[in-house]
C-alpha cells in the first residue's frame, strides 16, 4: 500500500518534470541550443506569479493564482522576444560552446534579477493554505497532496495543446521543417527568427507552468532553480534529446525513480534522495546516450 | 601557436622561433609586470593583496580548464575539485607541512576527475556538460556526507607554516605568487608537447584525431588528470588562505563562473594570459558589485542583501558581450595590442 502510493506520487510528480523537459526539448529540438536557463526560466516563473497573483486582482484565490499564471505567461512572452532578438539571434550558426554559454548567460541574467527584486528570503504564493490545503487529499487508501492535481492538470493541459499544435496544424508543421533543415525552410517561405521566437515563448510558458507548481512544493526561492535543472535535464535526457513525447515519458520515468527508489534508499542513508535525479542522469548518460526516442546521431570524419 | 606571422615579427633561428617572447619588448613587458607584483605588498594595502592572491588560485585552476575545454571536453564540476583539494588539505594539514599537503591534495582531485571524466570516451560535447553537472553535485553532497557530525561542516585548515615556522602575510604572498609562476610555465609549455596538439586535435573532432594515432583513452584521462590536479592545488591554496572550509565554498554557480567567466570570457585555448585575465574578470566584478552595493545601499534600502545577484546579472551580460563582440575573448584584445606594438609607431 506505502508502495502504491509511492508509485502514484512518483507519477504526479513526474508530469511537471515532464513539462520542464518539454521546454527543455523544444529549445534543442527546434533550435540546436541546449537550454541551461531552464531552471533559471522556471524561477523566474514562480516569481512572477507570486507577484502578479500578489495584485489580487479577484477575491478567489484559485482564480486569482490562475490569473496570476496568465498575467506571468503574457509578461514571458516579453522575455521570450527579447530573449530571442538580443541574445540568441546575434549567435546562430556559431560553435555549440557559444550557444551553450549564451543560455548560461541567460540563467545568470535572469537568476540575478529575480534576487536583486525580490531577494532571497523564502516566499509562498498568496492564499497558498486556501489553494494548496496541507491536509492530503484521500482518494480510497492514497493520499495525493493538492499540488499534485494542478500538476497533472496543467501538464495535460500544456502537453495537450502543444501536441495538437506541434502535429496538426500549420503552424507545427512549419515548426517540424525548421528543426529538421532551417535553409531548406527558409526557401520554402517559413520565417526562421519568428518560428524560434515561438519556440522561446511556448518554452518560457512551460516553465513558468513548472514554476507555480515548484514554488508551491518547495516554496519560492532560489533553491527552485537548482530543483528545476536537476529534474529537467535527467527527465529530457531518459526521453532524447529532440522527442517532446519523450520529454513527458522521461519526467514520469524520473519521478517514478525519484519516489521509489529514493524514498526506500533514503530510509538507509540520508539525504541520498537530493542526488538521485544526478545518479539517474549519469546512468543515463553511459547506459543509452541518445534516449529512448531520440535521434541517433552518426557523426563521420 | 603563431600561425599566420605579422610584418615586423622575425625568427633567424629555431631558438628564437620556440621562445615564449617574441620581441624584445614583450620582455620589458614581463619584467615590468613581475616588478610590479613584487613591490606591491610594500606599498598597497592588504586588501589588494588579498585579491592578488584569489586572482592567482582562480587563475590556476581556469587554466586547467582552459586546457580540458580546448579538447572540447565541458566540465562544469571544478568548484567541487577544487572542494576536494581543499578539503584533502584541511584534513591533512595539521599533520603534514604544505608542500606535502598541496601536492596530495591535487593527486586526490585529478583521481576524481579522472574518474567522472573517463566516461567522456562515451559522451560527448554538451552530454560531457551533463555528466559534470552530475559529478559536482554529487561530489558536493559527498564533501556534505563526509562533514555531517561536524557543525555548520566547516573544517578548519592548520596555518601556513613550515617545520615550525609560521608565515606571514608576505611569506604567503611570495609563495603563492611562485606557486602560480610555476604552474603557468608548466601550463604554457603542455601546449607544445605531442598533449598539448592532441587536446587541439580532440577538440577538432576525436574521431579524426584518433585516425591520426591519437590515443583517445590516454589523452583524455590524461587531460582530466591535470585539469584536476590544477583544480586540486588551487582548492589547497585556498584552504590554507580561508582557513576554514565548507561545502558551501565549492557552489555549483562557480563551475560555471570558472567556465564561462574565466574560460570564455579570458580566452579560450590562451592557457596563460587568457586565463589570468578571466580570473580578474571574476575577481574584480565581485569586488566591484560588494563595493557598489556598499555604496548604494543607504540610498537604494531594497539593494540590501543583493550582491550576490547583482554579481550574476554583471557576470552574465559580459559573457552575452564578449560573445557578440570578441568571441575569441580577453586575450584576443591583448593579442592585438601586442600585434599594433610590434610595428610601432609605423604600423599598417
Amino acid at each position: 500500500m506505502v508502495l502504491l502510493e509511492m508509485i502514484v506520487m512518483g507519477l504526479a510528480a513526474g508530469t511537471i518534470y515532464g513539462v520542464m523537459a518539454l521546454s527543455f526539448v523544444l529549445i534543442y529540438r527546434v533550435g540546436k541550443i541546449v537550454n541551461i536557463a531552464v531552471g533559471d526560466m522556471v524561477l523566474l516563473g514562480a516569481y512572477l506569479i507570486f507577484a502578479f497573483s500578489g495584485l489580487a486582482l479577484v477575491q478567489n484565490p484559485v482564480i486569482n493564482l490562475i490569473l496570476g499564471l496568465v498575467l506571468a505567461s503574457i509578461f514571458g512572452l516579453v522575455i521570450a522576444v527579447g530573449t530571442e532578438r538580443f541574445l540568441m539571434r546575434p549567435l546562430y550558426g556559431q560553435s555549440i560552446l557559444s550557444l551553450i554559454m549564451m543560455t548560461v548567460a541567460l540563467g545568470m541574467i535572469l537568476r540575478g534579477a529575480t534576487i536583486v527584486k525580490w531577494g532571497t528570503v523564502l516566499r509562498v504564493f498568496p492564499g497558498q493554505h486556501e489553494v494548496f490545503p496541507p491536509i492530503p487529499l484521500s482518494i480510497g487508501p492514497i493520499e495525493i497532496p493538492y499540488v499534485y492535481l494542478w500538476s497533472i492538470a496543467g501538464a495535460i493541459l500544456i502537453f495537450g495543446s502543444f501536441l495538437y499544435l506541434f502535429r496538426k496544424t500549420l503552424f507545427g508543421f512549419a515548426m517540424r521543417a525548421v528543426s529538421l533543415d532551417p535553409e531548406a525552410a527558409a526557401t520554402h517561405g517559413i520565417s526562421i527568427k519568428k518560428i524560434y521566437t515561438y519556440t522561446w515563448m511556448i518554452a518560457y510558458v512551460a516553465a513558468f507552468l513548472a514554476g507555480l507548481v515548484l514554488g508551491a512544493i518547495n516554496g519560492i526561492t532560489v533553491i527552485v532553480s537548482y530543483l528545476g535543472l536537476a529534474r529537467a535535464l535527467p527527465a529530457a535526457l531518459i526521453g532524447g534529446l529532440d522527442s517532446p513525447g519523450g520529454a513527458m515519458l522521461g519526467g514520469l520515468l524520473l519521478g517514478l525513480i525519484e519516489h521509489t527508489v529514493g524514498t526506500i534508499l533514503n530510509a538507509y542513508i540520508p539525504g541520498i534522495r537530493d542526488i538521485i535525479p544526478y545518479i539517474v542522469l549519469l546512468i543515463v548518460l553511459l547506459v543509452k546516450p541518445y534516449g529512448l526516442f531520440g535521434t541517433v546521431r552518426i557523426e563521420r570524419v | 601557436m603563431a600561425s599566420s606571422r605579422p610584418c615586423g615579427v622575425i625568427k633567424e633561428s629555431y631558438r628564437a622561433d620556440m621562445s615564449f617572447f617574441e620581441k624584445p619588448f614583450h620582455y620589458w613587458a614581463m619584467g615590468i609586470f613581475v616588478l610590479v607584483l613584487l613591490i606591491l605588498p610594500f606599498t598597497a594595502p592588504e586588501f589588494y593583496l588579498d585579491a592578488i592572491l584569489l586572482i592567482a588560485i582562480f587563475s590556476i585552476t581556469i587554466m586547467g580548464l582552459n586546457l580540458l575545454t580546448q579538447a572540447h571536453l565541458f566540465s562544469v564540476m571544478h568548484a567541487a575539485l577544487m572542494g576536494i583539494g581543499a578539503f584533502t588539505t584541511a584534513f591533512i594539514s595539521h599533520q603534514v607541512p604544505f608542500f606535502i599537503a598541496m601536492p596530495v591534495a591535487g593527486i586526490m582531485a585529478a583521481l576524481v576527475s579522472v574518474f567522472f571524466g573517463l566516461p567522456s570516451l562515451r559522451i560527448k560535447v554538451f552530454y560531457l556538460l551533463f555528466s559534470t553537472t552530475a559529478a559536482q553535485f554529487i561530489i558536493e553532497w559527498i564533501l556534505n556526507w563526509i562533514t555531517r557530525d561536524i557543525p555548520g561542516s566547516a573544517v578548519y585548515t592548520a596555518p601556513l607554516a613550515v617545520f615550525g615556522y609560521q608565515f606571514g602575510v608576505l611569506e604567503q604572498y611570495y609563495l603563492y605568487l611562485l606557486i602560480t609562476a610555476v604552474m603557468a610555465y608548466l601550463i604554457a609549455h603542455i601546449g607544445r608537447t605531442p598533449l598539448g596538439k592532441a587536446m587541439v586535435m580532440m577538440g577538432e573532432k576525436d574521431y579524426a584525431a584518433q585516425i591520426q594515432g591519437v590515443n583517445l583513452l590516454k589523452f583524455k584521462a590524461m587531460a582530466f588528470a591535470i585539469s584536476g590536479f590544477y583544480a586540486g592545488i588551487a582548492g589547497s591554496m585556498w584552504s590554507y588562505m580561508l582557513g576554514l572550509v565548507t561545502p558551501e565554498h565549492f557552489p555549483f554557480l562557480m563551475s560555471w563562473e570558472l567556465l564561462g567567466v574565466g574560460v570564455i570570457v579570458g580566452g579560450l585555448g590562451s592557457y596563460v594570459w587568457g586565463s589570468i585575465l578571466g580570473s580578474v574578470m571574476i575577481i574584480v566584478v565581485t569586488q566591484v558589485t560588494t563595493e557598489l552595493v556598499a555604496v548604494l545601499s543607504p540610498y537604494m534600502p531594497w539593494l540590501g542583501a543583493s550582491a550576490f545577484g547583482l554579481r550574476a546579472i554583471f557576470y552574465g551580460i559580459i559573457i552575452a558581450a564578449i560573445l557578440i563582440l570578441e568571441p575569441e575573448g580577453l586575450a584576443n584584445l591583448l593579442r592585438k595590442v601586442k600585434r599594433y606594438f610590434d610595428l610601432w609607431p609605423f604600423s599598417y
